[in-house]
C-alpha cells in the first residue's frame, strides 16, 4: 500500500515543472480589469424594501388594487370639489330617483340618482369617500403610533415593565372594541374628531401586541448589541434600529387596519352612532340605503359597492404587501 | 397540572378585572353625561326632587354611587329604563335569548363552514377548489354583514319569492326555520371567511410536517391523514381566535338584528341609541361586555384544555 503511493507520487513528480523558475511575466497581460474594480459591485444594491416593492410590482393583483385605491382617494379629494350640487343640498320634488335621472323641471342631471331627501348620491358618495377614508386613514396611523410606542418600550425593557404593560393591555384588550366604542360615542358629541378618538382609543392593542412580539425577538440580535455597547440610548435604539427592522410588519397592519375602521364606522352608522345628520360617509349612506332597500336597492348598492371594493382592494393589497415582505420568498 | 391550574387562575383573576374595569368606565362615563334625570318634563317641588333622588341613590357622592352600581351589577340589576320604567335586566332577559339563538346559529355555521372550506382549499392547494374557496373567504372578508344581510334579503327573500310565488326564506321575524336560515348566513360569513383563511395556512403548516410525511410512508389513506393527522392538529389556531369571533358575531348581530327585524338585543339597543336612553345603553353595554369577556375565558381555559402544549409556557404568544 505504501509503496504503491510512493510510486504514484514519484510518477506525478515525474511530469511536473520545475517550480523554481519563475512565470515570464511579460508573456501575460492583464485584460479588461483592473485590481481596484474587482471588487466593485456590478448591479445596482437592492435594499429590503426595494427588493419588496420589486416584488409586489409583479403582482398584478397588486397593481389593480393599487389603482382602484388611487382612484378612490383622488376622488375622495377632488370630486367634491368639482360636482355641481354640495353633499347637503336638497332637491325635495325630486328624491329617490334611479340613475341617469335629469330633474325635468331644473334640468339638473343626477348621475347616480337622488336620495330620500332628493340629494345628489354621487356628489354624497364622494363626499363620504372623504369621511370615510379620512377617519380610516387617521385611526390606523394613530393606531400605528401608539402601538409602536407601547409595544416597542415594552418589548425593549421587558421584565416588570413589560409585565406591568402588558397585563394593562390585556385589560384593555380585553372589553370588546365595539362595546367601547359605542358607550364612547353616546357620551361624546357626534362628529369626525370624535368618531376618530373614539376608534383609535382601543384600536392600538393589536399593533402593540405585533411590535412586542417583533421586538423581543429582535433586541438580542448583535446589531442592538452593538448599538447598546456604543452607547446609543434606549429611545434611538428603538426609533432607528427597531423599528426600521420591523417597518414591513408594520406596513401590513397599517393596511389591513383601514378596512376594519371602515366596517367600524359604517357597522356604527347602522346603530345611529355615526356622522350627525347633513353630513355622508359611506356609513351614513348605507344606513339611508338600507331604510329604503326594499323599494329603491340602488341607494344602497352604491355605498355598499364603495364599501366592499375599498375593502377588498386594501384587503388584497395587505395579502400582496405580506407576502412580498416575507423575507423566506425572497430570491 | 398546576402550571394549568395557575394559567386558569390567572386568566380567571385577569377576566374579573377588565369587567371590573368595563363596568367602572361605563358608570363614569354615565357621570360625564350633561344633565339629570329631572332636567326635562315638568319641574318638581323640591321636596319631591329629593325625595327620588334619595329613592335612587342621587344624592350620594359619585364614590358611594359607584360602589352601589357595582353591587347592583353584581347582583344582576342594570338599572331601569327611564322613560318606560322596565328594568334593564328584564329587557335583557327578553331579548337576549333571541340574539343568542342567532349567534349560536350562526357561530356553528361559520366553524363548521370554514374549517371545511379551510381544509379543501389546503389539500387541493392550487387547484380550481383552493381559489374558488379562497375567493369566497376574501368576500366573506370584505362585504359587511349587514351588506351581506341587505344582499340576501333581496335576492333569496323578496325576488326568489316575486319569481316563484312561495316564500321560501322569511324576509323578516323569527320564528320558523326559513326565518333563520338568512340572518345566521349573514352574520356568520364574515366570521366563515375569517376561519377558513386561518384554517387553510394552518393546515398547509401541518400538511408539510415530517409526521404528515411518516403517515404517507406507512400508507395511510389520504382521509386518515388529513382528518385524523392534519385536522387535528391544525385547528388549534383556530380555536384561539374564536374568543374574539364569538364578540364580533355576538355584536355584528345588533345590525343585522335590524336589518330583519329580529325581536333581540339590537331591536332594543338601537331604540335606546335613537332615544338617547342611557341608563339602557349603559346597561346593556356592560351587560354583553361582561359576557363576552367570559365568553373568552371560557374559549381561552377550553383551549388549555384540549391542547396539552399550553401546560409548558402558560401562555399562548
Amino acid at each position: 500500500m505504501k509503496t504503491k503511493q510512493k510510486t504514484v507520487i514519484e510518477k506525478i513528480s515525474d511530469v511536473s515543472y520545475d517550480m523554481s523558475v519563475p512565470v515570464p511575466t511579460e508573456m501575460f497581460s492583464v485584460i479588461g480589469t483592473d485590481a481596484g474594480s474587482m471588487e466593485a459591485i456590478a448591479r445596482p444594491s437592492i435594499s429590503f424594501t426595494k427588493d419588496a416593492f420589486n416584488r409586489l410590482k409583479k403582482s398584478k393583483v397588486a397593481i389593480v388594487c393599487t389603482i382602484v385605491l388611487l382612484i378612490i382617494i383622488l376622488g375622495a379629494i377632488f370630486i367634491p370639489m368639482f360636482t355641481p350640487y354640495s353633499y347637503s343640498e336638497q332637491n325635495t320634488g325630486f328624491s329617490n330617483k334611479p340613475m341617469f335621472s335629469t330633474d325635468p323641471i331644473t334640468g339638473n342631471f343626477y348621475l347616480f340618482g337622488t336620495d330620500e331627501l332628493g340629494r345628489d348620491i354621487f356628489t354624497r358618495v364622494w363626499y363620504g369617500a372623504r369621511t370615510s377614508m379620512t377617519v380610516a386613514v387617521s385611526v390606523a396611523l394613530i393606531d400605528c403610533f401608539v402601538g409602536v410606542v407601547y409595544g416597542g418600550i415594552s418589548g425593549y425593557f421587558g421584565g416588570r415593565t413589560d409585565t406591568v404593560m402588558m397585563r394593562i393591555l390585556e385589560i384593555i384588550s380585553g372589553i370588546p372594541y365595539l362595546i367601547i366604542v359605542i358607550l364612547l360615542m353616546t357620551v361624546m358629541n357626534p362628529g369626525l374628531t370624535t368618531i376618530i378618538v373614539a376608534y383609535s382609543l382601543t384600536g392600538w392593542t393589536g399593533m402593540a401586541r405585533l411590535v412586542r412580539g417583533q421586538v423581543i425577538g429582535l433586541k438580542e440580535q448583535e446589531f442592538v448589541i452593538a448599538a447598546q455597547t456604543m452607547g446609543a440610548s434606549s429611545s434611538r435604539i428603538i426609533k432607528r434600529h427597531l423599528v426600521p427592522n420591523i417597518l414591513s410588519v408594520i406596513i401590513v397592519n397599517i393596511t389591513l387596519d383601514i378596512p376594519s375602521v371602515i366596517f367600524t364606522e359604517a357597522f356604527l352608522s347602522l346603530l345611529g352612532l355615526g356622522m350627525p345628520a347633513p353630513m355622508s360617509s359611506w356609513g351614513v349612506m348605507a344606513n339611508d340605503g338600507i331604510k329604503m332597500f326594499q323599494m329603491y336597492p340602488t341607494q344602497l348598492a352604491v355605498a355598499a359597492t364603495f364599501i366592499c371594493v375599498t375593502m377588498l382592494s386594501f384587503n388584497l393589497l395587505g395579502d400582496q404587501l405580506r407576502d412580498a415582505f416575507d423575507p423566506k420568498l425572497r430570491r | 397540572m398546576s402550571n394549568q391550574i395557575k394559567y386558569i387562575l390567572k386568566r380567571v383573576v385577569i377576566s374579573l378585572i377588565t369587567i371590573l374595569v368595563l363596568v367602572v368606565v361605563t358608570f363614569l362615563l354615565m357621570q360625564l353625561l350633561p344633565g339629570d334625570p329631572f332636567i326635562s318634563g315638568k319641574a318638581l317641588p323640591p321636596a319631591v326632587e329629593e325625595a327620588v333622588k334619595a329613592k335612587y341613590g342621587l344624592d350620594k357622592s359619585v364614590p358611594e354611587q359607584l360602589i352601589m352600581y357595582l353591587t347592583n351589577f353584581v347582583q344582576g340589576d342594570f338599572g331601569i329604563s327611564i322613560p318606560d320604567g322596565r328594568a334593564v335586566s328584564d329587557v335583557i332577559g327578553e331579548a337576549f335569548p333571541v340574539s343568542f339563538d342567532l349567534g349560536i346559529r350562526a357561530l356553528i355555521f361559520a366553524f363548521i363552514m370554514g374549517i371545511l372550506l379551510g381544509v379543501v382549499a389546503a389539500v387541493k392547494r392550487g387547484t380550481a377548489w383552493d381559489s374558488t374557496a379562497m375567493f369566497f373567504a376574501l368576500i366573506g372578508v370584505s362585504v359587511p354583514s349587514f351588506i351581506m344581510g341587505s344582499i340576501l334579503q333581496y335576492f333569496l327573500g323578496l325576488k326568489l319569492m316575486q319569481a316563484t310565488g312561495m316564500q321560501i326564506f322569511a324576509i323578516i321575524g323569527w320564528n320558523g326555520l326559513n326565518s333563520k336560515i338568512l340572518p345566521a348566513f349573514a352574520l356568520a360569513f364574515g366570521s366563515m371567511a375569517t376561519i377558513s383563511r386561518l384554517m387553510r395556512t394552518s393546515m398547509l403548516d401541518v400538511l408539510s410536517q415530517d409526521y404528515i410525511k411518516t403517515a404517507k410512508s406507512k400508507g395511510l389513506n389520504q382521509r386518515e391523514i388529513v382528518w385524523r393527522h392534519s385536522v387535528k392538529n391544525a385547528i388549534m389556531p383556530v380555536v384561539t381566535v374564536m374568543g374574539p369571533l364569538v364578540a364580533a358575531v355576538l355584536t355584528g348581530a345588533f345590525v343585522v338584528e335590524n336589518i330583519f327585524s329580529i325581536p333581540g338585543m339590537g331591536k332594543y339597543f338601537v331604540q335606546a341609541i335613537q332615544t338617547r336612553n342611557y341608563t339602557m345603553i349603559a346597561g346593556t353595554t356592560a351587560f354583553y361586555g361582561a359576557f363576552l369577556i367570559f365568553a373568552n375565558l371560557v374559549v381561552d381555559i377550553i383551549y388549555g384544555f384540549i391542547d396539552p402544549r399550553i401546560k409548558l409556557t402558560g401562555r399562548r404568544d
